[in-house]
Parts: structure tokens; C-alpha cells; sequence
């Protein structure tokens, strides 16, 4: 998982951001003023109560939604300055995807899911994708899955493929929205401490959504969250 | 190529309402062929056969309007007209046929053309006896050596020949179905008493069978000078059968002659001008019919993809967050509605392959022939082509709705509304 990319130190940095939604009978207002940052290799955990704007953070920091004011860089980029197919190549290219219910596509076996992106970007070419596919699963331990279809695997192994997925193309950052929020203990802590590997071992960067107080104790840096702002 | 992937999956997780389409389209597609085949099958044929049976001009000894009296040239101030200045009482067109006056002109002008054959016959109706009963039939004079590929019934002889005329000076060749409804036979004679009361017993020597009705009941061939004689017009003419290379040029050519030489000369156009625009307007009728069954498939495809991206709304919301574009997305479920549109076409292709198979084993008979013929079907491959453009063009634009609903799906909506 290179990081050659000239990417500087922050990942992450978000300028006075905002997030209010216009089009309703009265404005609601999801994040206000967001200014953080985080550093490569970083684990940071947001947490908050229900409907402090927890997840409205994550999907801008996805570039899966746009603030209403202020900036956001990833890297170097700032990503308000993309089109909006430029920011669909920016996120392929950069940030992995993790949700609380694993979200993988159901016609295609495991390893075609964890294939997927990879085919997408290119980067990788013909059959270095699926042998980096079949590295990442065995990492994750899913050797023996490859080639049922998601509806054959346990909660936990579907989360684990959904890592897999959202590694596919060595992002720079790998976004969490909940993603042990629907798992038993045994496979929270096994998901958990797959993540703490990537950030210890690989140097990867991760920001989750977590309701789970064990969880965010275990991490780098905790943001905390109510009513849409930092405290 | 994983777009097609994606698409291919989605179709086959919705296996029995992708056959359903694909039924749909293909039946649109395999019928359009078969009517298609059969209706420009019949329309060549007919085509052929007016251009094959009857000539593609003909000058007839007469006017379309009678020749203006000398009075109303005067009446009329036209400068060329100054000088008719003779007044003739009890001017009438002529009410007998004289003949073509300069039919030599006209020959001689014809045979300058390259692409021009003709014949010259002298007509004329006559009152036939046989056992006992009388009908009018029309008697056509000609030369055995100059009709050839230009009048259909001396093509057509199937029993005698042509040539017998010149061994019988009173021999004439009429049609199978006149000799089957009189139940003659070659050699039988036949009474027969022109319009100028000359009577004639006349040989038949000769049989011929058109398959179509008014020729093969009415028609007499037998020499020119016959009919000369029968006729009281001595060394004159009152048709040209005329036949062009190209029989789609007759109308221009029939508008020229007549300006020309003055006497009417009819296209086959004109003659079947009816019969044209009877063709156009069922050509009309079945695009129409087709295009209705075309545009019900098209609502099975709209409705097929509309499912699939209502369903699918999560992986849409998957795609996107994994860096998918809009564009990315569209393309996906146009794609969808390509391959039901072609497949379907494909499978209709077949179909409509083997309805021809099918209807080329079916003899009809149609009014006005007498034998019953193979259901005349046009093979064309242009056709295959143009329905499946057709079908394969319409099942993009009825994906096209769905598929931008889905390009145009904001991913956080979805992932909060699964979340
Ligand atoms: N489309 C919307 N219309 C109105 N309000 C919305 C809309 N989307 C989100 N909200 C509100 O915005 C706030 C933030 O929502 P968000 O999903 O970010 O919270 P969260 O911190 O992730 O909560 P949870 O922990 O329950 O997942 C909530 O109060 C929610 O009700
Ligand atoms: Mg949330």
C-alpha cells in the first residue's frame, strides 16, 4: 500500500464547513462551522448523541455530499473545486467506504466485490486485481469465502469484506459510518482491531462514526459532536 | 467490461420480468418481418406483374380532350392562334376509331431509343358465337415476331404456338380459362362479328394462360392484318404496347410522347394509379401496427428498468459512494435497455425468420387470377435491419427515463434512509 502520492501530512482539513439543508419548510442546519484536521495514519473516532450530525460529517468528508459553506481539502485538494465527475474519480482514487449494514452488491461473489473497485479505477490492471483482491481477503481472514455471495456470510464477515472493498484501491483515508454498529462483540472486536492493524501496520488513515464507547476509546483522537458542531 | 457486468447482473436478478421483455420486443420485431415480408413481397410482386403484364406505355388512338375548334383558337387571343380563322359547323371529336394517322412517326421515333421495345397492334372488340351463346371479346392483331416480352399473353401460350398464326390464315389463340369454360379444344372454331358486321370463323391454334382473369377470358390473339381486315382499317394501327428498360420512367416518357404525337399515351402508373396509392396507404397501416406492438414492448423495457433502479437504489448509493459518476450510473441502466433491446431483436430476427419459412409454404388465391401462386414474400435482408435499429433505438430511449432518475439519485439520501 504505497503512499508515494505528495499528499503533505494532513489528510484532512476542513475550514469553518457547513452543511443546511434549504429546501425544506424551514431550514435544518445538520453540521455548523466544522474546522478539524487530521494527520496521515491517524485513527480518529466521531462520536455524539443520535442526531448530532455524526453522519452528515462523514458524508462530507466522502465528498458524497457538499458543504453549504466553507472548505474541505483532502490531501492537498480542495474539493470544492471539483466537478462533480471529477469528484466521483477523486473518491474512486482516494477514500474507502465502510457503512453500518455492509452494503455489498448481492449478484457478485465476494471476491467480485472486493474486484469491483479496482476494475473501476485501473490502477491496478488484469490479474493483479484479482490477486491483490484475493491478498486483501486473506488478510482479512475471508480466504475461505471467496466465492460464496454475500447472502452466505455472517454479519461479521460481511463487514470484513466491506473493508476489504473500501481497500481496494490503497486510498489515503478510509471512512467508518458505524461500521461494528450492527455486529456482535466477538466480531466488533475482530473488525476493531482489523482496523487498529491497517492504522498500526499500513499507515493507513481512518475517521469512523461510532456510538460504541469501548470503540472510541480505543483510538488516536476522539471528535466530539452535538448539534452539529465541535465541542 | 464491468458496466456490462452490473447491467447483465441486475437483468438476471429479475429473471422472468426480463423475459417478459425480451418476449415483448422479440414479437414486435418477428412480426414487423413477417408483415413487412409479405406486404413488400406483394407489393414487388404486383409491381412486377403490372410491369410484366401490361405495357409500360401504351398510345391509344385517341385524345384526352377533344381538339379545340377553330372559333375557340380565334376566341382564345393566343398569337398562334390568330390565323384559325376558318369556321366549320358541326365539329365533333371523332366518334369511331381511325387509327393512329402518323403512326410511322411514332415508330420511327421509338426505335431511336436504346432502352425502348415496342409493339403495334390493331384492336378491336368483337361479338363471338359459340354454341349458341355470344360475348364480346377484344381481338388483338399483332406480328408473332414483335410482341415477345412485351404482351403478356403471347408469353404465355402453353399450348400451340405463337407461330401457327402464319399456318392458319383464320387461326387465333385464346385464353384457358375462355377454352375451359366453353369446354373447347385446340382446333375447335369459334363465330365471330366485328363492329363494321364482318363475320369470321376462326381456328384456335393456339392456348395461353396469364393467370389473369380479363386476359384469359377475353383476350383473342391473332394476326395484324386479321384484324385489319375485320376492322375495315387496311394498313393502320390504333396501339403501341410500349416496355422501357426501366419501367420506372414510364410515367415522364407517357407525358412526353403525348405532347409530342398528340395521341393519349397512358403509363402504367397512371392506368394503376389506384392500386399505387392502395399500396402506400397499407404500407402506412402496418408501420403503424408494428410501431403500436414496438411501443408496448418499449413500455415492458421502461417498466423491466424502473424496477431494477427502484430496487437497486442501495447499489446505486454503493456505486456512487465508491467513486462511480453519474454519467457511470446512466450508462449502466442504458445499457440494460440495450441488451434487452438487442437481444430481443436478435431472438425476434429469428422469429421473424421463421414466419417466412412458415407463410413460404402457404399458396393463396387471389381475386382475379386464376390459378392459386406461393404467398409472393420479399427475403430482403434491409428489413432485419431496420426493425432492430428500430427496436434497439427505442428500448435506449424508454431506459433512458429510468436511467437518469438513477444518475440524478443523491447517494446520502439512500445511505440515511438504509442507515
Ligand atoms: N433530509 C433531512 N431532512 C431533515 N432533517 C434531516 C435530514 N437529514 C438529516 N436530518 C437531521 O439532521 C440531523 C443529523 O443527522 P445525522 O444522520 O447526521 O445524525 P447522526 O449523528 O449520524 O445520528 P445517528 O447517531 O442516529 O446516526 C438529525 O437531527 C436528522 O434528523
Ligand atoms: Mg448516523
Amino acid at each position: 500500500m504505497s503512499r508515494d502520492k505528495d499528499i503533505g501530512d494532513l489528510i484532512i482539513r476542513t475550514e469553518k464547513v457547513s452543511r443546511v439543508l434549504e429546501d425544506q419548510e424551514f431550514p435544518v442546519t445538520l453540521v455548523r462551522d466544522i474546522s478539524i484536521q487530521v494527520k496521515r495514519g491517524e485513527f480518529v473516532a466521531i462520536t455524539g448523541p443520535s442526531g448530532s450530525g455524526k453522519s452528515s460529517l462523514l458524508y462530507l468528508l466522502g465528498l458524497l455530499d457538499a458543504p453549504t459553506d466553507g472548505r474541505i481539502f483532502i490531501g492537498k485538494q480542495d474539493t470544492g473545486l471539483l466537478s462533480d465527475k471529477q469528484l466521483a474519480q477523486f473518491r474512486l482514487e482516494n477514500i474507502g467506504f465502510v457503512f453500518q449494514f455492509h452494503f455489498l452488491l448481492w449478484e457478485f461473489s465476494v471476491l467480485r466485490n472486493v474486484m469491483l473497485p479496482m476494475m473501476k479505477l485501473q490502477k491496478f490492471k488484469g490479474e493483479e486485481i484479482e490477486d491483490r483482491a484475493v491478498m486483501l481477503l486473506t488478510e482479512l481472514g475471508l480466504e475461505a469465502h471467496m466465492f460464496k455471495t454475500p447472502d452466505q456470510l455472517s454479519g461479521g464477515q460481511r463487514q470484513r469484506v466491506a473493508v476489504a472493498r473500501a481497500l481496494a484501491n490503497a486510498p489515503i483515508l478510509m471512512l467508518g459510518d458505524e461500521p461494528t454498529g450492527n455486529l456482535d462483540t466477538k466480531s466488533t472486536a475482530n473488525v476493531i482491531s482489523i482496523l487498529k492493524d491497517l492504522v498500526r501496520e499500513h499507515k493507513n488513515t481512518i475517521v469512523v462514526v461510532t456510538h460504541d464507547t469501548d470503540f472510541a476509546k480505543q483510538v488516536d483522537r476522539q471528535i466530539h459532536i452535538v448539534d452539529g458542531q465541535v465541542v | 467490461m464491468l458496466t456490462l457486468e452490473i447491467a447483465y447482473a441486475h437483468l438476471m436478478g429479475r429473471k422472468r420480468q426480463t423475459i417478459m421483455s425480451l418476449l415483448g420486443v422479440m414479437l414486435g420485431v418477428g412480426f414487423f418481418i413477417g408483415v413487412s415480408s409479405m406486404m413488400r413481397g406483394s407489393e414487388k410482386d404486383t409491381i412486377d406483374r403490372i410491369t410484366n403484364d401490361f405495357p409500360h406505355v401504351g398510345i391509344h388512338d385517341s385524345f384526352r380532350q377533344a381538339r379545340r375548334q377553330p372559333l375557340e383558337r380565334i376566341q382564345s387571343g393566343q398569337p398562334e392562334d390568330q390565323r384559325a380563322t376558318v369556321f366549320i359547323s358541326g365539329v365533333k371529336p371523332p366518334v369511331e376509331n381511325r387509327g393512329i394517322v402518323n403512326f410511322r412517326d411514332i415508330a420511327n421515333y421509338l426505335r431511336t431509343r436504346d432502352d425502348v421495345q415496342f409493339a403495334m397492334t390493331m384492336e378491336t372488340p368483337v361479338m363471338l358465337t359459340v354454341s349458341g351463346q355470344t360475348r364480346s371479346m377484344n381481338l388483338v392483331g399483332i406480328v408473332p415476331e414483335e410482341v415477345r416480352g412485351i404482351i403478356h399473353a403471347a408469353d404465355s401460350v402453353i399450348q400451340g404456338r405463337l407461330e401457327n398464326l402464319y399456318s392458319d390464315s383464320n387461326g387465333v389463340l385464346a385464353g384457358k380459362a375462355f377454352m375451359d369454360q366453353h369446354k373447347l379444344k385446340m382446333g375447335d372454331t369459334v363465330q365471330i362479328v366485328s363492329g363494321s358486321g364482318v363475320t369470321r370463323v376462326m381456328r384456335i391454334v393456339g392456348v395461353f394462360e396469364t393467370g389473369r382473369a380479363w386476359n384469359d377470358r377475353r383476350t383473342l390473339l391473332t394476326l395484324l392484318k386479321n384484324t385489319q381486315v375485320i376492322a375495315n382499317r387496311p394498313g393502320r394501327i390504333n396501339n403501341f404496347y410500349i416496355k422501357l428498360d426501366d419501367p420506372f420512367l414510364a410515367w415522364d416518357f407517357s407525358v412526353q410522347l403525348e405532347k409530342t404525337f398528340g395521341y393519349a399515351a397512358y403509363s402504367w402508373q397512371e392506368n394503376m394509379q389506384d392500386m399505387l396509392n392502395t399500396i402506400a396507404t397499407r404500407n402506412r397501416i402496418m408501420y403503424a401496427v408494428v410501431g403500436a406492438i414496438l411501443l408496448v414492448a418499449c413500455f415492458g423495457i421502461y417498466n423491466i428498468i424502473s424496477t431494477v433502479v427502484m430496487e437497486k437504489t442501495k447499489d446505486i448509493a454503493i456505486l456512487k459512494s465508491m467513486g462511480f459518476s453519474k454519467l457511470d450510473i446512466i450508462n449502466i441502466f442504458l445499457l440494460e435497455g440495450f441488451l434487452v433491446g438487442f437481444t430481443g431483436a436478435i431472438l425476434g430476427c429469428g422469429l421473424g425468420r421463421l414466419f417466412l419459412h412458415i407463410l413460404s409454404g402457404i399458396t393463396i388465391r387471389n381475386p382475379g387470377m386464376t390459378r392459386p401462386m406461393p404467398m409472393p414474400l420479399d427475403y430482403g435482408i434491409g428489413q432485419y435491419f431496420f426493425v432492430s435499429g428500430i427496436a434497439i433505438f427505442s428500448a435506449i430511449i424508454a431506459a433512458y427515463l429510468p436511467a437518469r432518475k438513477a444518475g440524478a439519485l443523491p447517494p446520502v439520501d439512500i445511505l440515511r434512509g438504509a442507515a
